[in-house]
């Protein structure tokens, strides 16, 4: 790792030699959390550890206009600004991006199904260190009778404080009106009253979207599996749409498409 | 058919969102021409089928719906072109939402009626809620995916700290 590491902070170096600005993990007094490195005398300070959503932090660059700029990210966080991109957030010139994969045991911690790297289409982007990940099983296996399932998620989503911190850490999340905050699906001032509606919405939206980097479920202080439903969903649209979020530049979303643009491959209509 | 209705004791409520330019028609004309449809139908005009939000179909849920019916065009005959392309890809993953979270996917369904299929637009309600009929209240299965914190009940009590 400490290679790693050693090799993401001389081509780190390299990006800030050329002026461009880079946004990183950095160790503050406090801990870490994300910076935009202009000094290379700073990139001692760089870190990849813990995992933070880098693309969140971007998307405030993108708002304050201050791009192009220069990323570190992981393979699931390189598939979520595919995602942006497609979803017009983020232009591909506009970042430069860093990627290294993650090694097994990361892996085996986020479930991940793909940790290692690919181009994915972007225009810039360097790849550092050595693939080395083996994936992990992705699925949390739901039960198989459906009173079960009830049973499961109710004791789940009852555990839910509403902090919206799984919409806040999600760089998917990027919509200037959110649904979950329109008081007509999602009461105010209460926890979850009858029907679960601020994660069932949820998931809905995020069944195109999902790159499954499990922060949501880092960010959950109840430790609800969030991404056991958003797999479910993620796994319908692949067979249905053929559609993996995040693995391509070039497949557009297939929800804002017409049939003849993005055709199912199953099911009738 | 009351009688009937008396022994099995449960009439389905169907939220039915139907598109103004096509299945509002087919109702309309079903009406016109004297063709029965089942009165369990509670009828949602929206502008086109791809207007109808996730949001709205877990609303209709929440609110007591037994189940949910999309009346779209047919393919090819939307008003708008490509609105109810969007339709036909959304229900199935709302269908597989439901299951996962154990309601059953099929209290949740899509249909396509034109303006001029008023015959055909009795036959899709009288089966749907025939089939909601069989599958007995949303209810229940809503009921059991709720969990209800025990100090909503009670103001003024504090939550539990205690597990999880």
């Amino acid at each position: 790792m400490d290679s790693l590491l050693a090799a993401i902070r001389a081509a780190a170096a390299e990006e800030l030699s050329r002026g461009l600005p880079l946004l990183s993990l950095r160790q503050y007094p406090w801990g870490v959390g994300p910076y935009l490195f202009r000094d290379s005398a700073e990139l001692g300070e760089l870190r990849i550890e813990p995992l933070y959503p880098v693309g969140k932090a971007l998307l405030s660059l993108v708002r304050a206009r201050a791009l192009p700029v220069a990323v570190v990210a992981r393979p699931c966080e390189v598939r979520q600004l595919v995602e942006m991109a497609k979803r017009q957030q983020v232009q591909p010139a506009d970042v430069r991006i860093l990627t290294f994969s993650c090694d097994s045991a990361q892996a085996q911690v986020c479930r991940c199904e793909e940790p290692g790297t690919t181009s994915l289409g972007w225009p810039e982007l360097v790849v550092i260190g050595e693939e080395s990940a083996q994936p992990a099983a992705a699925a949390i296996a739901l039960p198989e009778d459906p009173a079960e399932r009830r049973r499961f998620w109710a004791a789940q989503f009852a555990k839910c404080i509403k902090c919206y911190g799984c919409r806040n850490v999600c760089p998917m999340c990027f919509c200037e009106h959110c649904e979950l905050e329109d008081p007509l699906w999602v009461e105010r001032g209460k926890l979850l009253p009858g029907l679960p509606m601020f994660h069932l919405i949820r998931a809905m939206h995020m069944s195109a979207r999902c790159t499954a980097c499990r922060q949501c479920e880092a960010a959950c202080p109840a430790h609800i599996p969030l991404t056991a439903l958003y797999d479910a969903l993620r796994q319908e649209v692949g067979s249905l749409l053929g559609y993996r979020p995040g693995a391509s530049l070039a497949q557009r979303p297939p929800l804002s498409l017409s049939l003849r643009e993005a055709p199912m491959q199953t099911g009738r209509h | 058919m009351r009688a009937e209705q008396a022994t099995k004791g449960f009439e389905p409520r169907i939220v039915a969102f139907l598109c103004n330019w096509c299945s509002y028609a087919g109702a309309d004309n079903a009406g016109v021409a004297r063709i029965p449809s089942p009165h369990n139908i509670l009828p949602v005009r929206v502008m086109c089928s791809g207007r109808v939000s996730p949001e709205m179909i877990l609303h209709a849920f929440r609110r007591g719906a037994d189940g949910v019916l999309v009346l779209a065009c047919h393919i090819g005959d939307c008003h708008y072109d490509t609105g109810n392309h969007r339709t036909a890809k959304r229900i199935p993953i709302m269908r597989k939402l439901l299951e996962a979270i154990g309601i059953n996917p099929e209290r949740l369904e899509l249909d396509y009626v034109s303006s001029a299929e008023a015959l055909r637009f009795a036959e899709v309600t009288t089966r749907f809620v025939e089939r909601i009929r069989e599958l007995g209240p949303a209810q229940a299965e809503l009921r059991e995916l709720v969990f209800e914190p025990a100090w909503h009940a009670q103001p003024g009590s504090p939550p539990s700290r205690g597990g999880s």
